[in-house]
C-alpha cells in the first residue's frame, strides 16, 4: 500500500553522497527519502509514492542501469522518471538507452542538480 | 445441368465445363447470362475449335482458351487458374511482350501475325522458352468495336529448335570441314559461286581469298571449265557423289606451271529439303605418291631391261608357287635349255620337277619368308633341259623382291655359270666403265685451241658453264673477256705464260655469266707442238667447281667464326678422338691444338666423370642433340674447373652420325659467385631463423615473400600453410583490416610500416607484436624489396593496459570524495554565503574554487588515458561554431571577474564534430589565456573563416612563450615556466589534449608569441555547409 508520498527517492552505496543529496534537494524544497541497495530500493518503491528516482550508475555488485531498465518495465514503477549520476562522463548515453530521463556528471554543481530536478518535476 | 443462358457452351470440351462451373459473378464479367452476344458467339467457336485458341475479352481482357490451346500452358503452370482472370495478371512475365500487340488490336489496329516468336512463358513449374506463330485479331462487339482480342496460335517450339540444331550442327561441320589438312571448296547454284574456300585450297590453286569467294568458280579457273564442268553438273543432276583419282591439274604454283596430281571428291550438298543445290570439293594433293609410283614403275621398267638385258642369267620367281615371271635369254639358252613358251606364267618347280629332289625349293621358301638373301658359290644343279639333264656349277643368289608396302613377292635369281664367270665379270666392269665415262664426260667441258689463229673449237657444255645457250657461237676473245677482271691478269695469263713454258696448263679462276653470276671454273690443259718445238695447240677441259669454292668459302668462313669465338669448340669423332679445338679450348684447358687433336677427350675428363662421356658418346650415336649442362673438367695444369656443355651431333650428307661438337664454356668465376652468395643466404638464413623477432621479405608490391623460422616456431603453421593460406591468417581478425590499410598506405607511399598487432601463437593465444618495415632502396633510390620486423611487446602492452586501467579507476574514486565535497560547500555558499560571517563565505569560496581544480585535473587524467589508449571517442555532429563560442565566452565571463574576455569577430559557420570536445578545446584556451596572463585584464576571442576553415584564435597579454619552446607546449607534461621559474599548476597536459582533440577532428592548432608579451592560440578546423 502506498500511503506515504515522498517527491524523490535517491539510491547512492555512498552514504554521505546519499546525505549530501538529500541535503541539498530538501534545501530546494522537496520531501526526499534515501535507500543504499537495490532492494531496499524495490521495498520503498512498493511503499511509498514518488515522483522521481536518483541513483547512480554503478553501485557495489549492481548495474544501476539494469535496475532502471526493470523499473520502466513494470507497469506499477514505469512512470515514475529515473535520473541517474555518475563519474564516467561517458556513461550518459547508455543510461538514456536504458531508460534513464536524465544524466548528471558527478561531481556536480548543485545549481544545476536542482535545475534539472526542477525541470522533471514541474 | 445446362441453362438456356450457358448453351453456347455445348460441346465445350473439358474447358467448356470450366467455364460453367466457374463463379463468373465476382469478375467484371459477371453471370453468364448476362454475357453479350458477340462474347457468347466468340466463345462457341473457340470452344468447339480443335485448333489452339484464346481470347482475351472486355477492358479488362478476361482471358478464355480451349482444350487445344490447353497443353501449351504445361503442368504446374496457369492452367486452370487464368481462367476468367484479367491479361495482365495471367501473363505478367510476357506482358511487355504481348501488351502492346493487345493494346494495338483493340485501338482498332490491324490483326498481327508473328512467326516463330520466342515468348518464354511460365509453365512447368519454371519459365520456359517457348516459341510461337500466332495472331492477334479483333472481335467485334454489339456497337461495333473491338470488344476482345482473338488470339490463335500454335506452338512452334519443336520446330525452332530442330531448326537451330541442324543450323549449328551444320555450322560445326562447315567449321570442323574447313580446318582440315584437304583442300576444300563450297560452290553453290548451277553457276557455281564460291562460297567458301578454305586456306589450303586458295593455297593451292595460288588465289587470295578476297578476290576469289563469291566469285563464279569458272570465272577464276576458265582452264578447268571443259573438263571439270560437266563432272559438277552430273553431280547437281544424278545427286551422286563423284570420286576422281590421280587427276593431273597444270597448276600455277610460285609462277611456275607445274603439273599436280588430286584425288577429288564432289560432294552434292542437300538442303533440309532433299533438294541439292550446292557442291562441296574435296581436293586432297597426291602428286608426291604419283610421282613416286611413276618413278618407281619407272624403275620397275628399268629393272626388267636390266634383267632382260644381262650377260648374266637371271629369271623372277613369283609368290609361293614361284611362277617364273620373267627369264632373260641367258638364262633360257644357257641354263635352262627350254622353250620360253613351256617357262614365263608357270610354275618353276612344275616345270623343273627335278629341283623337288635338291636343296633349292626350301632355299626359296626361305628367302621367301624371312626376307634374307641366300648366296652360295660353286653349288651344284641339275636342271632338265630339252637336250636331258645338265649338271652345273654356279654361283648364284636369291634375293627377295620387296613390294612398296614393304612384303616380299617373289625372289629375284642370279646364276653364273662358273665357267663364264669371269668373262661376264669383265663384260660387266666394261660397262661400268663406259657409263662413268660418260658421264663425266657430261660435266667436263672440252675445249681446242689454236695458238696460232686462236681459233677455238669447245663442246657444248662450255658455252654452257659460260652462261649461254648451248648452241651459242663463242670467239676466245668472247671467253677471255668473260673471265673476273680480278683474276684475268694474275691468274690466267700467269698460268698462260707458265704453260707456254712448261707445257702444261691448269688454273683455277672467275668468270663473270651474262646474267652477272660468278662462276668458279677449273681449267687443265696441255700443249702440242710442232716438229720445230713451236706450241702449235692447247687441249684441254674445263670444269664448274662454283659449288665446291662456296662451300669452301662457307668452310673458311664457319672456321674463322669457331676459331673466334669465346666459348670453346671442339670436335670430336664417335670414338672420343678430338679431331678440331679452337683458341678458346686453349685458353680453357692450356693444351694446344696440336696437343689435342687425335687425342682421346677423355684426358680432360675427371676420373669418376668417365661414365657421363661414355652416356653422352651412346646418346650423340642415335643422333640425338644434349642439352646445355653443367659438369666439371680438367686443364693441363689438373686444375679441376666448372664447365658448362653443350654437345652435338655431327652429321655426313646421307644424315649418318659421324661426330660431335662441343661448345665449353668455363663457368668457375660464375660458379664460385653462386657459392659465394649462397653462403652468404645460408648464414643469413642461419642467423635471421636464430633471431627471437620476426624477420620478414615483401617484394615491392607488398607480397611477403621470405619469413624465417621463427615465425613458423611462432605460429606452427608450416612454409606451405602460410604460402596457400597468407600470413593474414596469424593476425588477429580485429587487426586485419586496418594492417592491410596501413601496409598498402606504406606500399604505396615508401614510407616505412609501423603498426601494432596481434599474432596467434601456435597454442591459440594471441601476443602483441610491433612490427616495423623499411623499403631497400638501390643505387637510384628505386624500392627494391621490404625488409620487416616483428618484436613482441605483449608484456609492456600488459602493463601498459595494467596502468591505463589504474588511473581509470583512480580518477574515477577520486571523483566520489569531491562530489561531496563540492556539494557540501555549494550547500553552505547557498545557506550561509549571504550571510554576514566574511570569513566563512571567503573560505567558502576559496574550497569550491580549489574542487574546481581538482576536478578540472581529474578530468585531464582521464583524458590523457583516453587518448593514449585510443578510446576517446567522438560523438560527431553538425553544429554551429560562432554559438558554442558565444557560449562558452557568455558562461566563461560570468564565472570569472578577473579578466574581459572579447569577442572581437564572429564569424557565422558550421563545423562537424563532437560539440562537448570542441568547447573543452577552447575553454581551455581561454582557462590558459586568463591563468599565464595574471598582470593582464583583456582576453581576446576571434572566430573567421579562412580557406575553408572555421579559424578559432584566443589572445593573451602575458608571460608569453619564448621561441625555442614553442615547439614543445604541446607535447605531454610540458609546464611554461614564468618569471623566475615560477610554475603554474597543472599537470601540463591541457595543450597536449587540445592537440589530439583537434587532429582528431583533421583540424590544426598553432601559437604565435612572444616571450613577455602574450601568446595568440588559433585552432582552425575544416567548414561544412
Amino acid at each position: 500500500m502506498q500511503d506515504k508520498t515522498v517527491d524523490i527517492v535517491i539510491m547512492d552505496d555512498d552514504a554521505d553522497i546519499c546525505l549530501l543529496m538529500k541535503n541539498v534537494l530538501k534545501f530546494a524544497g522537496y520531501t526526499v527519502q534515501t535507500c543504499s541497495t537495490p532492494d531496499s530500493l524495490t521495498k520503498t518503491v512498493a511503499e511509498v509514492h514518488t515522483k522521481l528516482i536518483i541513483m547512480d550508475m554503478l553501485l557495489a555488485g549492481f548495474d544501476g542501469r539494469e535496475i532502471c531498465a526493470s523499473l520502466k518495465k513494470r507497469p506499477l514503477t514505469s512512470n515514475i522518471k529515473i535520473m541517474m549520476m555518475s563519474a564516467h562522463p561517458d556513461g550518459e548515453k547508455s543510461c538514456l538507452l536504458a531508460g534513464a530521463d536524465l544524466f548528471v556528471e558527478k561531481p556536480f554543481d548543485i545549481d544545476t542538480l536542482i535545475a534539472k530536478v526542477n525541470q522533471i518535476l514541474k | 445441368m445446362h441453362t438456356a443462358q450457358d448453351r453456347f457452351l455445348n460441346g465445350g470440351g473439358n474447358m467448356g465445363k470450366l467455364i460453367r462451373e466457374k463463379n463468373w459473378r465476382t469478375t467484371s464479367l459477371g453471370d453468364i447470362s448476362l454475357w453479350p452476344q458477340s462474347l457468347r458467339t466468340s466463345l462457341s467457336i473457340i470452344l468447339n475449335s480443335k485448333f489452339p485458341m484464346f481470347l482475351f475479352w472486355g477492358p479488362q481482357l478476361i482471358c478464355f482458351y480451349n482444350d487445344a490451346y490447353r497443353p501449351s500452358l504445361g503442368n504446374d503452370g496457369k492452367h486452370p487458374f487464368i481462367l476468367g482472370v484479367p491479361a495482365q495478371k495471367a501473363w505478367p512475365e510476357i506482358w511487355h511482350i504481348i501488351g502492346a500487340l493487345i493494346d494495338n488490336v483493340m485501338n482498332g489496329g490491324e490483326a498481327s501475325w508473328s512467326e516463330d516468336q520466342l515468348i518464354p512463358i511460365f509453365r512447368n513449374g519454371k519459365i520456359e522458352d517457348v516459341y510461337w506463330t500466332f495472331s492477334y485479331s479483333p472481335v467485334y462487339n454489339e456497337e461495333g468495336k473491338p470488344g476482345g482480342v482473338f488470339v490463335t496460335c500454335n506452338e512452334t517450339t519443336g520446330n525452332v529448335l530442330n531448326l537451330k540444331k541442324l543450323e549449328e550442327s551444320d555450322k560445326k561441320f562447315r567449321n570442323t570441314v574447313m580446318q582440315a589438312p584437304v583442300s576444300i571448296v563450297i560452290l553453290r547454284g548451277r553457276d557455281f559461286v564460291i562460297e567458301s574456300a578454305n586456306d589450303s585450297y586458295l593455297e593451292l590453286i595460288d588465289k587470295k581469298e578476297k578476290e576469289f569467294i563469291g566469285q563464279k568458280l569458272f570465272d577464276e579457273l576458265p582452264a578447268a571449265k571443259e573438263t571439270v564442268e560437266p563432272l559438277l553438273l552430273g553431280v547437281m543432276d544424278s545427286g551422286e557423289p563423284f570420286n576422281a583419282t590421280e587427276l593431273k591439274v597444270m597448276l600455277n604454283r610460285y609462277g611456275k606451271k607445274e603439273p599436280g596430281y588430286f584425288n577429288l571428291v564432289y560432294q552434292p550438298l542437300r538442303e533440309a529439303d532433299g533438294s541439292i543445290n550446292g557442291i562441296m570439293v574435296v581436293a586432297s594433293e597426291v602428286t608426291e605418291q604419283v610421282k613416286l609410283k611413276f618413278s618407281l614403275q619407272e624403275s620397275e621398267k628399268q629393272f626388267r631391261n636390266m634383267v632382260m638385258q644381262s650377260p648374266i642369267p637371271m629369271t623372277i620367281f613369283r609368290g609361293d608357287d614361284h611362277i617364273i615371271e620373267i627369264a632373260n635369254n641367258v638364262m633360257i639358252r644357257d641354263i635352262w635349255r627350254r622353250e620360253p613358251s613351256e617357262l614365263i606364267g608357270r610354275k618353276a618347280l612344275e616345270v623343273f620337277p627335278e629341283l623337288n629332289d635338291q636343296k633349292y625349293p626350301e632355299l626359296l621358301k626361305k628367302v621367301l619368308h624371312t626376307g634374307i638373301a641366300h648366296r652360295e658359290y660353286e653349288s651344284v644343279a641339275y636342271v632338265q633341259g630339252d637336250d636331258g639333264m645338265k649338271k652345273f656349277y654356279l654361283d648364284y643368289e636369291y634375293a627377295p623382291l620387296y613390294e612398296t608396302d614393304g612384303s616380299i613377292s617373289g625372289v629375284m635369281i642370279t646364276v653364273n655359270d662358273v665357267t663364264e664367270r669371269a668373262e661376264a665379270r669383265g663384260k660387266l666392269k666394261e660397262a661400268e666403265e663406259r657409263i662413268r665415262l660418260a658421264a663425266e664426260a657430261s660435266q667436263l667441258a672440252t675445249w681446242d685451241l689454236d695458238l696460232c689463229t686462236r681459233d677455238v673449237i669447245y663442246s657444248p657444255r662450255l658455252t654452257e658453264i659460260f652462261g649461254h645457250k648451248e648452241s651459242a657461237i663463242l670467239s676466245h676473245q668472247d671467253l677471255r673477256n668473260q673471265i673476273h677482271p680480278d683474276d684475268i691478269h694474275s691468274i690466267v695469263e700467269k698460268a698462260f705464260d707458265a704453260a707456254l713454258q712448261n707445257g702444261y696448263y691448269s688454273y683455277e679462276a672467275r668468270l663473270v655469266c651474262p646474267d652477272n653470276n660468278i662462276r668458279w671454273i677449273r681449267t687443265q690443259g696441255k700443249v702440242y707442238y710442232d716438229d720445230k718445238n713451236v706450241p702449235v695447240r692447247l687441249l684441254g677441259t674445263m670444269m664448274d667447281i662454283t659449288g665446291a669454292k662456296e662451300d669452301e668459302e662457307k668452310i673458311a668462313k664457319f672456321a674463322a667464326i669457331v676459331q673466334s669465338s669465346n666459348d670453346g669448340i671442339i670436335s670430336k669423332t664417335l670414338e672420343g678422338i678430338v679431331t678440331s679445338w679452337n683458341d678458346s679450348a686453349q685458353r680453357i684447358f692450356g693444351y694446344t691444338g696440336a696437343e689435342m687433336t687425335g687425342q682421346p677427350i677423355s684426358k680432360l675428363i675427371p676420373e669418376e666423370r668417365l661414365e657421363e662421356e661414355q652416356d653422352i658418346l651412346a646418346r650423340l650415336k642415335k643422333g640425338e642433340m644434349i642439352d646445355t649442362f653443367e659438369t666439371q673438367r680438367i686443364t693441363k695444369q689438373k686444375n679441376l674447373i666448372d664447365v658448362s656443355l653443350t654437345v652435338s651431333p655431327i652429321k655426313n650428307i646421307s644424315g649418318n652420325v659421324i661426330g660431335a661438337s662441343k661448345i665449353i664454356r668455363d663457368i668457375t668465376t660464375q660458379k664460385l659467385n653462386e657459392r659465394l652468395i649462397k653462403e652468404s643466404e645460408q648464414k643469413f638464413r642461419l642467423l635471421a631463423d636464430s633471431m627471437p623477432q620476426f624477420i620478414w621479405i615483401s617484394d615491392v608490391l607488398g607480397n611477403l615473400n621470405y619469413f624465417n623460422q621463427t615465425v613458423f616456431d611462432y605460429s606452427g603453421l608450416s612454409p606451405e600453410q602460410i604460402n596457400e593460406g597468407g600470413w593474414l591468417q596469424i593476425i588477429h581478425p580485429d587487426d586485419r583490416e586496418e594492417n592491410i590499410k596501413q601496409w598498402q598506405y606504406a606500399i604505396s607511399t615508401g614510407e616505412p610500416f609501423f603498426f601494432e598487432h596481434r599474432f596467434q601463437h601456435k597454442d591459440g593465444e594471441y601476443r602483441w607484436q610491433l612490427s616495423r618495415a623499411v623499403p631497400q632502396k638501390d643505387e637510384n633510390g628505386k624500392i627494391q624489396m621490404w625488409v620487416g620486423t616483428s618484436t613482441d611487446i605483449d608484456e609492456i602492452k600488459k602493463h601498459e593496459q595494467q596502468k591505463d586501467d589504474f588511473i581509470k579507476m583512480a580518477s574515477h574514486e577520486l571523483k566520489t570524495p569531491v562530489t561531496t565535497i563540492k556539494g557540501y560547500v555549494q550547500l553552505l555558499l547557498k545557506m550561509h554565503g549571504a550571510g554576514n560571517d566574511a570569513f566563512l563565505s571567503s573560505s567558502l569560496l576559496t574550497i569550491d574554487k580549489q574542487v574546481g581544480k581538482l576536478t578540472k585535473l581529474i578530468t585531464d587524467l582521464l583524458d590523457l588515458t583516453k587518448i593514449e589508449t585510443g578510446s576517446l571517442h567522438l560523438n560527431n555532429e553538425r553544429f554551429n561554431l560562432a554559438e558554442t563560442v558565444k557560449e562558452i565566452v557568455y558562461d566563461l565571463q560570468t564565472a570569472i571577474p578577473t579578466h574581459r574576455i572579447i569577442l572581437l569577430e564572429l564569424a557565422n559557420g558550421y563545423v562537424h564534430g563532437d560539440k562537448d570536445r570542441i568547447s573543452q578545446v577552447i575553454n581551455n584556451l581561454i582557462t590558459n589565456a586568463i591563468k599565464y596572463s595574471p598582470g593582464a585584464n583583456n582576453i581576446i576571442v576571434e572566430l573567421c573563416e579562412k580557406d575553408s576553415n572555421m579559424v578559432v584564435s584566443v589572445q593573451d597579454f602575458g608571460i608569453g612563450i619564448a621561441q625555442q619552446e614553442q615547439h614543445k607546449i604541446f607535447e605531454r607534461f610540458y609546464r611554461v615556466a614564468g618569471k623566475d621559474e615560477k610554475t603554474f599548476p597543472g599537470f601540463g597536459i591541457g595543450l597536449f589534449i587540445v592537440n589530439e582533440i583537434i587532429s582528431k577532428h583533421n583540424g590544426k592548432v598553432r601559437v604565435e608569441s612572444e616571450k613577455d608579451k602574450g601568446s595568440k592560440f588559433y585552432i582552425s578546423l575544416p567548414r561544412v555547409f
